[in-house]
C-alpha cells in the first residue's frame, strides 16, 4: 500500500471537482430531507384532522356489557316464584378456538357433544368479539374440575357459575310469571338504543321477559347492565381496563297472588276437566271434550288477583337457553289447545247466564221491571216469528227477579232484552242502557291488568255493529242491530264476549257495592333482597286503583239481586245447589251464578259432534254478606255450569276461606 | 486553528512531529456527533417502550422487556463505538480484505442456517442471539471499497472501476438472493456515493447510470423479483381495492398487508398533527395499530407522539449527524478516510430517506431500519460502529 497523503484535508478535497462533488452530495442530502419534511408537513399539518376523525371512529376501546342479575319474584306470602340459580357455564374466550383449534375436539370429548355442535356454539354470532362465548350450561362438577385441571389442553376455556333464571313452581305459575328467553332480532332492533344508566339496556344476546309479568315488569326486573370498557390492541387482545361499572341487580316483585290459592285453582281446573270428560253431552251423545279451562280469584275490595289459573299450562323452563323445535311445535299444535295462551285474560267466551248480573242491574236501575214483579216463564219467548227457548224448554212458571236468578229463567231475561231493544228503537229514555251498564261493569274493554295479551271482549250494540260493518263490510254485511240480538245478549249469548278476568271483576264490583278496581297481579316492587325472601324495602307500591263505578240500584233492589245469587247455592231450586251441598254456607254464604253458554257450530272441530259443546261457567263472590273474594271458572266444551265450573269454584273457596276439603 | 494557536507553546517540539501528545486524537473527537447519535438512540429506546409495552403486557410478558433489550443493544453499540474509535482506521483498512471475506462467508452461511423474517432469509441464530450478516457487510464493504479506491486515487481506469464494481457486486447479489432487497440497495447507494467521491470520470458515471436503469428495468420485467417484492415496491403507489384494515382480507395477500401497514402508518403520522399527542398518548402507537412499529415503522411513533415539531427535530438530528460526517469527510487526512465517511453518509442518508419516506408513503416498502432507532441489535451495533469510523477519521485528521 502506498503512503497516504499527510496534509490534513488534502487527500479528497484538493481538487475542485472533488469539492464540487462533495457539495453536490450535501445538496442531494439536504434536498432529500427537504422532501421528507414537506411530506411530513402535508400529513401532519393538512391531513391531521381527517386522520384523527378516522381514528376516533375506529378500533381502540371496546365495551363489554355484563348482564345484571334479574329481580326475584315472590308471592304475597314471600314464597319465591322466580329467582336466579347459579349454573356452571363453560365459556370459550374469543379467538381461543382460532388460535388453538384443538380445543374444539377436546371440548367435544369432554362434553360428549359432536364437534360440529361445539364449533357452532363457539361461532355463535350473537356474542361480541370480546365476550366469552358459552358452549355448555349446567355442566356437572366433574367437567368443571376437568377444565380447571387441564388448562394447558384447553387454553381460553373456562368454567364459571352464572345466574340462570329459575322457576320453582314452573307450570303452576307459568301463565302469570311468564318466562325469559333470548331477545329476538326484531325486539332487539326496537330497543337497541335504549339506555340504562350509562350502559345500553340490551345486547343481541340479552335475556328478556317474553310473557307474563316477566314481560310487563321487564324494566324493573332487568336491572342495569354492568359496563366494562377495555382498551384492546389491533389483534383484539385486552390490554387494560379503562372503566368499570358493576351491574345493578333488578328489583324484586311481590305478587298479590298466593301460591297456595294458585295451586288450589290449578288443581280445581284439572279435577274439573276430568269430571267434564266423564260426562255425556245429552245433545250429541258424546262425552264433553273439556279441552281447556281457566279460573280467577280476586280480592273484591282492592282488585288484587289471588289466583289466575289456566289449563292447559306450559313449562317456562322449556324456554331457558332457547326452546327446542319439538317443544315449540308441541306448544303451537292446535291438538294441544295452545298451552302458551293464558285463557284467563286472553280468551273471550259467551258468559251465558252469569251475564244476568248485568241485565238485572240495568233493569232495576232503569226501572224496566221491579224486583218483585212476577213474570210467567212459559219455557220460550217469541219475538215476531223467532222463538227463543229456555234450557230444555222447561217452563218455570211465575218468577220474580230473585227467583229468576236462582233458577236461571231465560224467558224472564229474554223479555227484558227485548224491552231494552224497544226502548232503544223507540228512542225513548237512555239509548242502549243495557250496554251502558255492561260497560260500567268493565265488559267490552280492557281491564288494565298488569299482564300482557289481554282481550277486550265485546258488548254488542248498534254502535258496535255499525263500527264492525264500516270496518269489515265483508265479514259483517248487515249493520243492523236486530231485536233478537239484544234478546240473546240479555242472557249472555249471541255476540257477548267476556274474558274470565272481566267476568270475575264484574262480580267483585257488584260485591263491593259498585266500585270497579283495576285488577292487579303485582302488589309492590322492592329493592333486591337475599334471593330467598323479599327485602321489604318498597320501591313502588301499587295502591288499589279504581277503574270505574257501576250505577247500583237502590239498597232493597240490590238486596233482591243478592237474594237471588245466594239462592243459586243455598236454595234447593238453585242451579248450583248440588255443587255447594258440602259447603258451610251458613258460615260462608256464597253468592253466585251458573252459566251454560252455547258456542255454536265449528267445522274445524276434530271428530264428532261438529259443533263446539257448551261452555260451563260459574261466577261468584263470598262471603255474600261481607264479600272478600270473587271467584269464577270457565270450562270450554264441558256442559252445564252447575256440573263442572261450580264445583271447581267451590273447591277454590275452601282454600281461600281455609275450610278443610271434603268437609261440610 | 487549534494547531496554529498551540504552535508558540510547542515551538520546542521536534519539527515535523505533528503529534503533540499521546492522547491528542481524543482532543479532536467530535463529541457533538456522538451526542447527536446518542440522543437518537435514547429516543429510540423510549419509542421501543411506547410501542411494545401494551402488547407485551397483553401477552403476559414484562412490558419493559423489549425496551431493556434495546437498551442493552445501545450499550453494546456504544461500546463498539469506543472500540472503533480507539484504533486508527488505517488498521481497519488493512484488515479490510479479511473482513470482506469473512462477511461473504457469513452471508453464504445464512443460506444454510438462516432464519426467515418477513420474507427475507437474512438472519443467523447464534445461541439466543440472532444477527444479520447483511448489516455487517455494509461496514466491510465500506472499508474494502475505501481501501481499494484510495489506492487508485484520482485515476480510476475502466478496468479498475470494473474490479471495484465486482467487489461490490458479490455481497450485493448474495444479499439480494436473501430477498433482503432493501439492504442490497443500501450497498448500491454506498457504492455510488463512494465512486463519486473517488473521482470516477463523468462518462463512467453516465454509463453506470444507464446500466443501472436498464438493470432495474430488467429485474422488474424478467421475473427475478418475487411478486411480494414487486407488490411491496409498488404498494406506495397503488392501493389494492377492497382492503379492510385488520380484517381477514388484509392478511390474505402480501400486497394487502403492506397496504394496510402503509395506511396505518400514514394515519398514525397524521394523527400526531403539529405538536403530537404527547409521550405515551398516541392511540395507534400505543396500541400496536401500526404493524412492525418497533422496528421498520418506528418513525410513526415519534410522529404520532411528538407531531411535526418532534419529527422535524429528529430529522434535524439525522441531518446534523450527516453534516458532521460530511465535514469529517472533507477534513480527512486522506482519501480513504474521506471515502469511509462518504460511504457511511450515503448509508445513513439512504436508510433515513427510504425508511422515513416509506412511513410517509412516498417510498416503497423495503425492510430497511431507521438508524439508531429501529429495534434490533445488529443494526444498532453496526450504526454505532459506522459513527465510530466517522469520528475515528475526524479525530485523526491531524495525524
Amino acid at each position: 500500500m502506498r503512503p497516504m497523503a499527510s496534509t490534513p484535508g488534502q487527500a479528497g478535497t484538493d481538487a475542485p471537482t472533488t469539492r464540487l462533488r462533495a457539495m453536490a452530495i450535501m445538496v442531494v442530502v439536504v434536498c432529500l430531507f427537504g422532501t421528507l419534511l414537506a411530506r411530513l408537513w402535508y400529513l401532519q399539518g393538512v391531513e391531521a384532522q381527517a386522520a384523527q376523525t378516522k381514528i376516533a371512529a375506529s378500533e381502540g376501546l371496546k365495551t363489554i356489557y355484563i348482564p345484571a342479575p334479574r329481580g326475584d319474584i315472590f308471592d304475597r306470602n314471600g314464597v319465591l316464584l322466580a329467582g336466579n340459580r347459579l349454573e356452571e357455564v363453560v365459556t370459550v374466550d374469543p379467538g381461543a378456538a382460532t388460535a388453538h383449534p384443538s380445543i374444539v375436539a377436546e371440548l367435544s370429548a369432554l362434553l360428549g357433544e359432536p364437534t360440529a355442535q361445539v364449533q357452532a356454539a363457539i361461532d355463535n354470532p350473537e356474542y361480541g368479539p370480546y365476550q366469552p362465548v358459552p358452549v355448555a350450561t349446567g355442566v356437572p362438577e366433574s367437567i368443571v374440575l376437568a377444565i380447571d385441571e387441564n388448562q394447558s389442553l384447553l387454553p381460553g376455556v373456562h368454567a364459571a357459575a352464572e345466574p340462570v333464571r329459575y322457576y320453582p313452581y314452573a307450570t303452576t305459575m307459568a301463565n302469570i310469571i311468564g318466562y325469559v328467553s333470548q331477545i329476538t332480532g326484531s325486539e332487539y332492533a326496537a330497543v337497541k338504543n335504549r339506555r340504562c344508566g350509562g350502559a345500553l339496556c340490551y345486547q343481541p344476546n340479552s335475556q328478556v321477559g317474553q310473557a307474563g309479568i316477566e314481560a310487563t315488569y321487564e324494566d324493573y326486573l332487568r336491572g342495569t347492565p354492568g359496563k366494562e370498557v377495555v382498551q384492546v390492541d389491533s389483534q383484539g387482545h385486552v390490554l387494560f381496563r379503562v372503566s368499570y361499572s358493576p351491574p345493578v341487580p333488578g328489583d324484586d316483585l311481590v305478587l298479590s297472588v298466593s301460591l297456595k290459592d294458585q295451586q288450589s285453582a290449578v288443581q280445581a281446573l284439572a279435577n274439573g276437566i276430568t269430571t267434564a270428560r266423564g260426562i255425556v253431552d245429552i245433545a250429541s251423545g258424546y262425552n264433553y271434550r273439556a279441552p281447556a279451562a281457566s279460573m280467577v280469584a280476586e280480592d273484591t275490595n282492592n282488585g288484587q288477583i289471588l289466583a289466575l289459573a289456566t289449563y292447559p299450562d306450559y313449562n317456562p323452563d322449556d324456554f331457558l337457553g332457547g326452546i327446542s323445535y319439538s317443544r315449540w311445535k308441541y306448544y303451537n299444535n292446535p291438538a294441544n289447545h295452545f298451552p302458551l295462551m293464558d285463557r284467563a285474560v286472553s280468551e273471550t267466551y259467551a258468559p251465558g247466564s252469569t251475564w244476568k248480573l248485568i241485565t238485572a242491574t240495568a233493569q232495576l236501575d232503569y226501572g224496566l221491571r221491579s224486583a218483585y214483579q212476577s213474570y210467567d216463564d212459559t219455557g220460550a219467548f217469541v219475538v215476531g216469528t223467532q222463538v227463543f227457548h229456555d234450557n230444555l224448554d222447561a217452563g218455570l212458571g211465575w218468577v220474580n227477579l230473585p227467583m229468576a236468578i236462582t233458577v236461571s229463567s231465560d224467558s224472564y231475561f229474554y223479555s227484558l232484552g227485548y224491552q231494552f231493544w224497544q226502548e232503544w228503537a223507540s228512542q225513548k229514555g237512555h239509548p242502549e242502557y243495557l250496554q251502558k251498564i255492561a260497560e260500567q261493569y268493565g265488559l267490552g274493554n280492557y281491564s288494565g291488568i298488569d299482564l300482557p295479551g289481554e282481550a277486550p271482549g265485546l258488548v254488542p250494540s248498534q254502535q258496535v255493529f255499525t263500527k264492525e260493518h264500516d270496518q269489515f263490510p265483508k265479514d259483517y254485511p248487515d249493520p243492523y242491530f236486530y231485536p233478537g240480538q239484544e234478546v240473546l245478549e240479555a242472557i249472555g249469548q249471541g255476540a257477548d264476549e267476556v274474558t274470565p278476568l272481566q267476568l270475575v271483576n264484574a262480580y267483585a264490583t257488584f260485591a263491593n257495592g259498585g266500585t270497579r278496581y283495576r285488577p292487579q297481579v303485582v302488589m309492590d316492587i322492592e329493592k333486591p333482597g337475599n334471593g330467598h325472601a323479599p327485602s321489604g324495602k318498597v320501591v313502588r307500591a301499587f295502591k288499589p286503583a279504581v277503574a270505574g263505578h257501576v250505577t247500583m240500584p237502590g239498597a232493597s233492589d240490590r238486596a233482591a239481586m243478592l237474594q237471588g245469587f245466594e239462592g243459586v247455592t243455598a236454595n234447593p231450586q238453585g242451579t248450583a245447589y248440588s255443587a255447594f251441598q258440602n259447603f258451610p254456607l251458613s258460615r260462608y254464604p256464597i253468592a253466585g251464578k251458573t252459566g251454560t253458554a252455547q258456542a255454536g257450530p265449528d267445522f274445524s272441530t276434530v271428530g264428532w259432534p261438529k259443533y263446539i259443546q257448551d261452555t260451563s261457567v260459574f261466577s261468584s263472590f263470598a262471603p255474600a254478606t261481607a264479600p272478600r273474594y270473587a271467584v269464577d271458572a270457565i270450562f270450554e266444551q264441558s256442559g252445564y255450569g252447575s256440573s263442572v265450573a261450580a264445583p271447581a269454584v267451590e273447591s277454590e273457596y275452601k282454600t281461600l276461606l281455609g275450610i278443610k276439603k271434603g268437609k261440610g | 486553528m487549534l494547531l496554529t494557536r498551540s504552535l508558540p507553546s510547542t515551538s520546542t517540539a521536534v519539527p515535523g512531529a505533528r503529534r503533540p501528545a499521546g492522547s491528542a486524537p481524543w482532543r479532536h473527537l467530535d463529541l457533538s456527533l456522538f451526542l447527536a447519535a446518542a440522543a437518537i438512540s435514547a429516543l429510540g429506546v423510549v419509542m421501543v417502550y411506547a410501542t411494545t409495552r401494551f402488547s407485551l403486557a397483553a401477552a403476559g410478558a414484562s412490558p419493559t422487556g423489549e425496551m431493556k433489550k434495546e437498551l442493552i443493544f445501545t450499550f453494546v453499540g456504544v461500546a463498539a463505538f469506543v472500540a472503533t474509535v480507539a484504533f486508527d482506521y488505517k488498521r481497519f483498512l488493512s484488515w479490510a480484505p479479511a473482513l470482506y471475506v469473512a462477511s461473504l462467508l457469513m452471508l453464504l452461511a445464512t443460506f444454510a442456517i438462516g432464519r426467515r423474517t418477513l420474507g427475507a432469509t437474512s438472519w443467523i441464530q447464534i445461541g439466543s442471539f440472532q444477527f444479520e450478516p447483511s448489516e455487517v457487510a455494509k461496514l466491510t464493504l465500506v472499508l474494502s471499497l475505501a481501501g481499494l479506491l484510495a489506492r487508485r486515487k484520482g485515476d480510476l481506469s475502466g478496468r479498475a472501476l470494473l474490479s471495484v464494481l465486482g467487489l461490490a457486486a458479490i455481497p450485493f447479489l448474495l444479499i439480494f438472493k436473501q430477498n433482503a432487497l432493501g439492504s442490497a440497495l443500501v450497498l448500491a447507494v454506498m457504492l455510488v456515493g463512494m465512486l463519486l467521491m473517488a473521482g470516477t470520470k463523468s462518462r463512467h458515471m453516465v454509463v453506470l447510470a444507464v446500466v443501472a436503469v436498464v438493470g432495474i428495468y430488467g429485474v422488474f420485467t424478467s421475473g427475478l423479483l418475487k411478486p411480494y417484492q414487486v407488490s411491496r415496491i409498488t404498494a406506495f403507489i397503488t392501493a389494492p381495492a377492497g382492503v379492510s384494515p385488520g380484517g381477514p382480507a388484509a392478511q390474505s395477500s402480501w400486497a394487502a398487508t403492506v397496504q394496510y401497514n402503509l395506511d396505518q402508518s400514514k394515519t398514525a403520522i397524521a394523527d400526531g398533527g403539529i405538536y403530537g399527542k404527547g409521550l405515551f398518548n398516541g392511540s395507534l402507537t400505543n396500541l400496536s395499530y401500526v404493524p412492525n412499529q418497533s422496528t421498520d415503522f418506528i418513525f410513526t411513533s415519534v410522529a404520532e407522539q411528538f407531531g411535526f415539531a418532534g419529527s422535524a427535530l429528529l430529522l434535524g438530528l439525522f441531518l446534523f449527524v450527516l453534516w458532521r460526517t460530511w465535514r469529517a469527510a472533507l477534513r480527512s487526512r486522506d482519501l480513504a478516510g474521506t471515502l469511509i465517511c462518504v460511504g457511511i453518509m450515503a448509508m445513513i442518508t439512504f436508510q433515513v430517506f427510504e425508511n422515513v419516506g416509506m412511513t410517509l408513503g412516498i417510498m416503497p416498502v423495503a425492510g430497511i431500519t431507521l438508524p439508531f432507532m429501529s429495534y434490533g441489535g445488529s443494526s444498532m451495533v453496526v450504526d454505532w460502529v459506522a459513527i465510530g469510523l466517522v469520528v475515528n477519521v475526524g479525530m485523526r485528521r491531524l495525524i
